[in-house]
């Protein structure tokens, strides 16, 4: 069996936030060219002008977000393999499209299998859509009339989003955090109480946990490693004895024209430059060790999912996979309206669970941002 | 000379950069006209497991219905036609055809009470109705995908690589209203 993976938002998002890393020497970069260039010393900078200035500051750029980088790579990367992880599941037919519908699912239910994560705006305008269908509601606008709030197919969570909906009067607006949470807490219970979730072994989650620190902690050893066996090198090196001597043996009004005049002419002391530079880097990475230990470990752990899929669970994932595909390459639902969902039926209610069609999220949403993986909605003006 | 062999380079790498571009556009192309004629595939499946259904259906109602011979012979001859189609489009037409003869077949039999109470007949009514409602879904979904082939090959500048390439805009799949004529209940 092989595993596969559901691409979700939330996995492109810490995909993005990791790859920024590489804007860090860039933002260094132009924060000391701005620095610099106003002040540009004759003295350093004559006969090199604008180029030797560029070079300077995008090598001090590089030196510098080296540990910037390193530590924003230890908390994204771990928090995007976390993401990924709980969207991989073992692939049992290895099928790439399914075309049924997903009968018996709620979009809740798919929304748990797809990633183990319920995301509010989403699934509650899919499960929207999913009541208008059965006639428990009708949403006209953007206004949601509830007309059968009693329905025996109701759950507890419909129940409670039901009641949200009418006590605002219809309009998905202003600040839902608090009640929206009730009815996530309560939808989830719901989708694990059922048989497609089963709670990890702990004495396999104390095993993943414990992997993760070890292995956070081994790979940042080197570090140390590294440092301390560079400064005993160079304690040793003939070509720091010889830069020592250079640099006693030059008179006080030198100046950096002669140090840059030196490193131009003597290979040796450019040589022993270069170490110095090489040591200015693993000093700064050293010093940001401990945090990019600690920022690895915490970010590994506190990603560890608790929770993980019943063979059932699997088989189902695996059709959710497939009908995301089909719903991608074989339609254009992520422009459909809602009006559409007599013609659509439950594909569009997929497409909207599956994060194919934003477009309806909007129209029910009055709200003009939503604060991802948190329930903080701004408030309408 | 320098000049003569930087200009070469850049040339080359512009030929270069056009070729691959042009390469990765055909497989774009190829890839979405794929999807287009596995979706008419689809199309086909459904359409034939209809078929089948058919004269299990007419067999069931000719045992109480016999007599409702036009209507019978109707689906039948709708069925023939529809399953000797080479053309989607052709196929589809026909199918409206015979989806027309079925409603009248099955409102006719509302009036028999013995069919109405079949088992066997209930059963047959639900298949034809989930399959009908998967043809239109299929059919949905084909129009869509080639909304995308038509789109991927006529806009710019991917529309001079599907030139160049020899791909071709596809017709969408027409639907016509099935034909309905008024039903004569007979006591």
């Amino acid at each position: 069996m092989k595993q596969k993976f559901i691409r979700t938002k939330s996995t492109q998002k810490w995909k993005l936030i990791e790859a920024l890393g590489f804007l860090i020497p860039v933002l260094i970069f132009v924060l000391l060219m701005l620095y610099n260039y106003p002040d540009t010393s004759e003295d350093l900078y004559e006969g090199g002008g604008l180029a030797v200035l560029v070079v300077f500051d995008l090598f001090f750029a590089i030196v510098l977000s080296i540990p910037l980088m390193l530590i924003w790579r230890a908390v994204f990367r771990q928090l995007k393999l976390k993401a990924i992880q709980r969207a991989t599941f073992q692939s049992v037919q290895d099928l790439d499209y399914y075309r049924e519908k997903l009968d018996g699912l709620s979009p809740v239910t798919i929304s748990m299998l797809t990633d183990m994560r319920i995301e509010p705006e989403k699934d509650v305008t899919a499960t929207l859509l999913h009541y208008q269908m059965n006639g428990i509601i009708s949403i006209e606008g953007n206004v949601v009339k509830v007309l059968r709030p009693d329905d025996p197919s109701l759950l507890p969570s419909d129940k409670i989003l039901l009641q949200v909906i009418v006590s605002r009067g219809g309009v998905l607006s202003g600040d839902l955090a608090a009640q929206l949470t009730d009815w996530k807490n309560t939808a989830t219970r719901e989708s694990l109480g059922g048989r497609y979730f089963q709670n990890i072994d702990p004495a396999v989650l104390k095993k993943k946990n414990t992997s993760s620190c070890t292995l956070g902690c081994v790979s940042l050893a080197a570090i140390p490693i590294l440092f301390f066996g560079f400064v005993a090198f160079l304690l040793n090196s003939k070509v720091m004895k010889y830069m020592n001597d250079i640099l006693d043996s030059l008179p006080e009004s030198a100046g950096n024209r002669d140090l840059i005049q030196l490193i131009k002419t003597d290979g040796m002391f450019a040589q022993g430059v270069m170490y110095m530079l090489i040591f200015l880097i693993l000093f700064l990475v050293f010093l940001a060790w401990p945090l990019i230990a600690g920022a690895r470990v915490i970010a590994g752990i506190a990603g560890n999912e608790r929770l993980t899929r019943t063979r059932e669970g699997e088989e189902l994932t695996e059709y959710i996979y497939g009908m995301k595909n089909f719903l991608h390459d074989f339609s254009e639902l992520s422009e459909a309206n809602k009006e559409q969902l007599i013609l659509w039926d439950d594909f569009l209610i997929y497409a909207v669970v599956l994060e194919e069609n934003d477009q309806i999220l909007k129209e029910i949403f009055t709200r003009k941002s939503l604060n991802i993986d948190s329930f903080q909605f701004m408030r309408n003006n | 000379m320098p000049d003569l062999t930087i200009a070469l380079i850049v040339i080359g790498a512009i030929v270069l950069l056009l070729a691959i571009l042009l390469i990765s556009s055909y497989n774009r192309f190829v890839k979405i006209r794929n999807r287009v004629k596995d979706q008419s595939a689809q199309i086909d499946v459904q359409l034939k497991r209809r078929f089948e259904l058919i004269p299990n259906l007419i067999e069931t109602v000719k045992g109480v219905a016999s007599f409702e011979r036009e209507t019978i012979e109707a689906v039948t001859k709708a069925r023939a036609e529809a399953v000797n189609c080479k053309t989607l489009q052709e196929a589809t037409n026909a199918d409206q055809k015979m989806t027309g003869a079925l409603h009248r077949l099955l409102a006719i039999s509302e009036s028999y009470p013995e069919l109405k109470a079949s088992a066997n007949f209930a059963q047959l009514q639900q298949e034809l109705s989930s399959t009908e409602d998967k043809i239109a879904m299929s059919r949905q979904f084909y129009n869509d995908t080639v909304l995308k082939y038509n789109n991927a090959i006529e806009v710019f500048p991917a529309s001079i690589a599907a030139g160049i390439t020899g791909f071709k805009h596809i017709d969408f799949l027409q639907i016509a209203e099935a034909e309905r004529e008024s039903v004569k209940v007979s006591f």
